[in-house]
């Protein structure tokens, strides 16, 4: 077995071990009453699907002597490594037992992105040694995001439940004040993260020639989704603006940065090998 | 006969109960009118958030089916309900007679009809309303003896059956979705407004799940008092919106007819709370806090009727349970029925033995003061005995036919053949339940003319109880 064959392998068995979390998950937060059995299968398969994650992140990287945050594709995949990596670490301290159906799905999604989307063109002006800090702070920053916007959708999910008082199952989905503070705490580091690859992709901005609409797109989501990012961080300060108004700012945070990478990844040619 | 009419949260929506709830200060008024009524002899009400019924027993001997006493009843509940709601009341009344009205009141004091199944709190709702009805003498021996056994009903409910493990009531509902908002409620703080009987449930369940409770009522002794309870903190009606700004979780279960808690107040008090949650729970009938609170943000509003959707899942989970509990109330019923049956038969054999030994005695006075009048003492002592032994072969058969009839269930009818034949009294329920506690002369053997039956001549034979009812 050749190495990108085993890399390949690790990678399907990854896949396999997100998508069947992903579908216990889902049958636990469908059935009224939930299904314990499967929340607890769900977790395991998770982890599982994470050890072979990393391992195949890990032959990747080892075969072609690459630093796994080197390039959007990569990245993205380690990226998703991280927030599954998170979420199992934090599950238990921030209650956040349903937020799996939101992470394995997107963690799936990143992976395969990862594997079937080459490597983009980076432009000679760019190439640096600072280059793999501008990714890894984006791309662990976009982790940390997918965890916000998971509690957000949960707490918005969960919270629509209470307030039509129908169908409330007691325990399946975390707290909504558990929730909102793993928005919160998940946002502010994810934010931190984004601040730094802000201020390194700006100090690059000078060095582009922005000739295609695609890379004006991406700057100016880019900017965007900090601007929304801080701006709910500041409201939640100053005018305590939490809960609902919190879960659908980080939200549309969420979708401006996933507009980001799609843009990124846009611009890569599908691998054929 | 026993008749129960009222409306319940199966027949009737909140905004109907509210209007109907009969509030305790009213309760001995309401009993005196049911009284005066001619067509009703007993009377006590039971009127909580989630049902408002009136059990009676019937006056008149020609309301067969009780149809007299329920309009009679009906009529006060309408007067009561006042002229907005009393159009469609009748809609939404139910009314249940004889057997069904007894079985009714154990399955309410079993917890079965409740809007959660298992739940205690009805059976100390149903004991208040006998006390206040006993207070105001509206109860007699008919309806204090249904209500007893009823008492016994939920007693076995309870031990015999798990009907009441991991019990879901109204406040363990209402902290499980406090849970659901705030996960732990270590710390958090919930205040009581008023002093309801399922708001101090509330707030019990909400205290023993860590939260610190703080009592805010109209009246300082009554805060105090009931703030006493939880080690809780007691404040005045004044400092509400402090109360407000501070608590996670508000009880409302004051007995106010309109809403205390408005939008704008809460309005109010959530720019002051930064927007943390509030959790509302409105356990008051008439509501206390305007349902429009709920559509703010972080606010979460739950009455009494949003409660009953989430009771209906944990009464699927109780099904079998209450199907061994449902049989209890059968065992119980028959029980009661049997008693009842024995209570009409027992006076009517005395009352039909007695008039047969007075018209023998009359006639033997008659011809000793006559023809008879030469035989000395041994002689009239003989012609005594001779009658009393008379009445006895005569009074045998009749006897054990009307016991084997209590048997069967039909004693009533027979009973009343009786009556009419031989122009008895009614049997009278009053007589009755001061010897309640003695047992009826066995199947077996014939009432003799020494027996108990010669004393008041009425005797009931109690259901037979393995344990005191409460």
């Amino acid at each position: 077995m050749s190495p990108s064959q085993l890399s390949d392998l690790l990678l399907v068995f990854a896949a396999c071990g997100y998508a069947a979390a992903t579908v216990l998950f889902a049958a636990h937060l469908y059935r009224h009453g939930g299904m314990p059995k499967a929340a607890w299968t769900a977790r395991r398969v998770m982890a599982c699907g994470a050890l072979l994650h990393a391992a195949h992140i890990a032959h990747h990287a080892a075969t072609f002597r690459e630093c796994p945050v080197k390039t959007i594709n990569t990245g993205v995949s380690f990226g998703a490594f991280f927030a599954v990596a998170i979420y199992l670490a934090l599950r238990k301290v921030w209650k956040l037992q349903g937020i799996g159906i939101f992470v394995a799905p997107v963690a799936l999604m990143f992976l395969l992105a990862g594997r079937f989307l080459a490597m983009p063109s980076v432009p000679p002006g760019v190439r640096t040694n600072l280059l793999p800090l501008h990714i890894a702070v984006n791309v662990l920053g976009d982790a940390f995001f997918l965890l916000a916007s998971g509690a957000a959708a949960l707490y918005l999910f969960q919270e629509h439940q209470l307030k039509i008082k129908k169908a409330v199952s007691f325990g399946k989905l975390p707290p909504l004040v558990s929730l909102d503070r793993a928005n919160h705490g998940f946002l502010l580091t994810g934010f931190l993260l984004m601040t730094v690859g802000v201020v390194t992709g700006t100090f690059w901005v000078s060095r582009l020639h922005f000739g295609t609409a695609t890379e004006i797109l991406r700057l100016a989501f880019g900017y965007l989704s900090w601007l929304v990012f801080c701006g709910v961080l500041l409201l939640r300060s100053t005018l305590g603006w939490r809960g609902r108004r919190a879960a659908w700012g980080t939200l549309a945070g969420f979708l401006f940065a996933l507009v980001v990478v799609s843009l990124y990844l846009r611009g890569s040619e599908i691998v054929s090998q | 006969m026993i008749v129960v009419v009222g409306l319940s949260h199966k027949t009737a929506p909140i905004a109907v109960r509210e209007r109907v709830a009969i509030p305790a200060d009213k309760l001995p008024g309401v009993l005196a009118q049911l009284r005066a009524r001619p067509e009703i002899r007993e009377a006590f009400v039971v009127s909580t958030c989630n049902r408002v019924e009136i059990y009676v027993a019937k006056a008149h001997r020609d309301d067969i089916d009780g149809s007299m006493a329920a309009r009679a009843v009906e009529e006060v509940l309408c007067s009561h309900a006042g002229p907005e709601v009393a159009p469609v009341l009748p809609q939404h009344l139910f009314s249940y007679a004889a057997d069904a009205a007894v079985r009714h009141l154990f399955r309410v004091c079993g917890s079965l009809d409740s809007l959660v199944v298992g739940e205690a709190q009805i059976l100390g709702q149903v004991k208040d309303a006998v006390d206040v009805a006993t207070q105001t003498k509206t109860i007699g021996p008919l309806l204090g003896r249904a209500a007893e056994s009823a008492f016994h009903v939920a007693k076995r409910v309870r031990s015999e059956t798990q009907i009441g493990a991991g019990s879901v009531s109204v406040s363990s509902i209402a902290v499980e979705l406090a849970k659901q908002i705030f996960g732990d409620l270590d710390g958090r703080v919930g205040a009581l407004l008023g002093a309801g009987t399922m708001g101090e449930a509330a707030a019990a369940h909400l205290c023993g799940a860590g939260a610190r409770i703080v009592v805010c009522n109209r009246s300082a002794e009554r805060a105090a008092s009931v703030a006493e309870k939880f080690h809780a903190e007691a404040r005045t009606w004044d400092q509400l919106d402090k109360t407000l700004i501070e608590a996670d979780v508000v009880i409302a279960s004051t007995g106010a007819s309109g809403y205390v808690l408005t939008l704008p107040m809460i309005e109010a008090v959530r720019k002051a709370r930064r927007g943390r949650s509030l959790f509302l729970i409105d356990i008051s009938v008439p509501r206390n806090i305007d349902p429009a609170v709920n559509e703010l943000d972080g606010v979460y509003v739950y009455d009494i009727d949003n409660l009953s959707s989430i009771a209906d899942h944990a009464l699927q989970e109780r099904r079998a349970e209450a199907q061994q509990a449902e049989r209890i109330v059968d065992e119980e019923a028959q029980v009661f029925e049997a008693w009842l049956d024995a209570l009409q038969v027992t006076p009517t054999i005395v009352a039909f033995r007695n008039q047969m030994r007075e018209v023998m005695a009359s006639e033997l006075q008659r011809s000793l003061a006559g023809k008879l009048k030469h035989l000395g003492e041994p002689e009239r002592k003989a012609l005594d005995g001779m009658l009393q032994a008379a009445v006895n072969k005569l009074a045998h058969v009749p006897t054990v036919r009307l016991k084997g009839a209590v048997a069967n269930g039909n004693a009533g009818e027979l009973v009343e053949a009786l009556c009419h034949l031989f122009d008895l009294p009614e049997p009278d329920y009053g007589q009755v339940s001061s010897s309640k506690n003695e047992s009826m002369p066995s199947q077996n053997e014939p009432m003799t003319g020494n027996s108990k039956a010669s004393g008041e001549g009425n005797h009931a034979a109690a259901p037979p109880r393995t344990e005191d009812a409460p």
